[in-house]
């Protein structure tokens, strides 16, 4: 493999020249040292193969938390023409609408201060995590789970899940559109039958906060954030039922890109152009699993809601748990951009990357359209996540998107192996953060150090202005699957 | 997905896929057997397998996979496996012919 050669434009952006197949150059969003430690990663190559595909627009983008994924690599961006383009089930990944949902509360820290260890036994105990977890409530019909398909989160709302406002604060009101459960096999209804409202394992979790410090205290307080105040975070997807999807359409792809001719670099790149049936079936596909997953986050948040004023012994409006914004990090969306001064309809596929739409953006709330959409930046289980805002710039330059989180440095064996000997439940017990976990090697596998530094990966999209920096949440207890 | 040590062998599941090559024959076995690790929490502890390659270069694999559901009293579970992917995906007979080795990535 021949390492790619990367021109620096600016303090943050790096160039990779559109060479041999290459439609557009790669744009990576680094600084000097993560680039570095991308060293000899593959990521930088998947960068360049996705260049490839048809009709991509601008550049295939990476965002400083770039890691090797299968096919397109994790953190990346990349825009296709509606007309002329394509649609990749592996430009989404097997995790369908994996995302992330930012909880506020009314407590503080003090108010719940030596408590925080009875909180997260409340939330392991409520909460259904781990492998295969399931049961979070009965075994659905398939009338049912066809409802939780089609509707999203508002399934889960009408079902006495949560609030109206709630689906306000969700990107796409937590439903997208055009979702057709005829679309979805078999086998995908099989695995999502008594998932919804389970965290899963891996890198899910869901994590107690506070928020230690403010950097823009006008958006801050656009999205009720303030200094000190207890959060909840919690980052999963659609279980079983996205993971099949995809598994489904992979197939389907594979022989598709052979029927429209097109030159793969890698077969994990299968796609179909945006417009043909194996296109738009996808789409329709992949749209039930992303309504399955913000259904499943709102579960999440119910189940979480009881968990805590059980465990804290007081009443809801005392607690008023409420949603600052859900975003997904796993997702092809149809949106139209400004691309060298014209309005392009795209296909935007976003794999582990945020959508951060900059102010004025209709697809907003009112409350944040003066301030940019919230974009959720969960870091690694000993350090800190980000609340930024969307911004014109991102708009701009990435197709409104950015990073999704810290970005893993270490293979899953070369954590395990670096823990061996180390209690880190007790290491990061010492630092004042509690937490539990199905998984035995979890634990170990999902370690602080495992992660490249979230400060950094934040620093570099804040620095190019493409989603500053809001507020920075520290954990204080961890339930991880 | 869960330590093998206290998987017995006691319900046997026969699954049989054709593929155009070893490797895609590989990775559907081993996707099969996810699907009924995720909907029956079926775990195999041993496999026969048989693999044969027709005329046209098609090999169909035959595995009978005894195992037993999961029993989170008496079984250790790990992390949950999204997939079977297609990253790197190998089989390939070891030099000198004594046997076979294979790449697959599981995604996590």
């Amino acid at each position: 493999m021949i390492a790619p050669i990367l021109n620096q434009l600016s303090e943050w952006v790096w160039e990779l020249p559109a060479t041999g197949g290459m439609r557009v150059p790669g744009r990576v969003y680094a600084d000097r040292r993560l680039m570095a430690a991308l060293g000899g990663d593959q990521s930088l190559n998947q960068v360049a193969n996705v260049a490839h595909l048809p009709g991509i627009l601008v550049a295939s983008m990476a965002m400083p938390d770039i890691h090797f994924g299968y096919g397109f690599p994790i953190g990346g961006v990349a825009a296709f023409s509606v007309d002329e383009g394509v649609v990749s089930p592996g430009g989404v990944g097997y995790d369908i609408n994996c995302g992330c949902r930012l909880m506020a509360t009314d407590l503080v820290e003090s108010e719940i201060k030596g408590k925080v260890p009875r909180l997260v036994d409340q939330l392991f105990r409520d909460v259904p995590s781990g492998v295969g977890s399931s049961g979070a409530i009965a075994k659905l019909s398939r009338q049912e789970l066809e409802q939780v398909l089609v509707k999203g989160a508002a399934w889960a709302v009408g079902r006495g899940y949560g609030s109206k406002e709630d689906l306000d604060r969700t990107e796409d009101k937590g439903a997208l559109p055009g979702a057709d459960p005829g679309a979805v096999s078999e086998r995908a209804y099989m695995r999502g039958q008594d998932q919804v409202g389970t965290l899963g394992s891996g890198n899910h979790f869901l994590e107690i906060q506070v928020v230690d410090e403010v950097f823009d205290a006008e958006a801050a307080s656009a999205y009720g954030l303030h200094q000190g105040q207890v959060t909840v975070m919690v980052h999963c997807g659609s279980r079983g039922f996205g993971y099949q999807v995809c598994e489904d359409y992979l197939e389907v792809m594979a022989s598709a890109s052979a029927r429209y001719h097109i030159d793969l670099p890698d077969r994990q790149l299968a796609c179909a152009p945006v417009a043909s049936p194996e296109g738009r079936k996808y789409l329709a596909a992949m749209a039930c699993a992303a309504n399955y997953a913000w259904a499943n986050r709102q579960m999440i948040m119910h189940l979480t809601e009881l968990a805590l004023l059980r465990a804290l012994r007081i009443p809801p409006r005392e607690l008023n748990l409420r949603l600052v914004y859900d975003v997904a990090h796993n997702i092809a969306k149809l949106e139209t951009h400004q691309v060298a001064g014209s309005s392009v309809d795209t296909c935007v596929h976003r794999k582990g990357a945020t959508r951060a739409f900059g102010p004025g953006r209709l697809e907003l709330p009112i409350a944040y359209q003066n301030v940019g959409q919230p974009v959720l930046i969960p870091g690694d289980m000993g350090t800190a996540s980000f609340v930024c805002k969307g911004s014109d710039e991102a708009m701009a330059q990435t197709f409104g998107s950015t990073c999704h989180g810290a970005g893993r440095v270490m293979s899953r064996s070369q954590a395990l192996k670096q823990a061996q000997g180390r209690a880190i439940d007790r290491e990061l017990e010492a630092a004042g953060i509690s937490v539990r976990s199905q998984g035995r090697k979890t634990l170990a596998e999902e370690m602080p150090e495992a992660y490249k530094d979230v400060e950094r990966v934040v620093a570099v999209m804040h620095g190019a202005n493409i989603s500053p920096r809001v507020a920075r949440l520290r954990p204080l207890g961890v339930v991880k699957g | 997905m869960a330590e093998l040590e206290g998987f017995e062998g006691p319900r046997k599941e026969t699954i049989t896929v054709e593929a155009a090559s070893p490797a895609d024959a590989l990775r559907s076995l081993l996707s099969e057997a996810l699907y009924k690790f995720a909907t029956e929490g079926f775990v195999a502890a041993r496999a026969h397998i048989i693999v044969k390659t027709g005329a046209s270069g098609r090999v169909k694999v035959v595995a009978d996979l005894h195992g037993e559901e999961i029993d989170r009293r008496r079984h250790l579970l790990l992390t949950e496996v999204k997939a079977v992917t297609y990253h790197q995906l190998a089989v390939e007979a070891t030099p000198g012919g004594g046997g076979w080795q294979a790449t697959v990535l599981l995604d996590v």
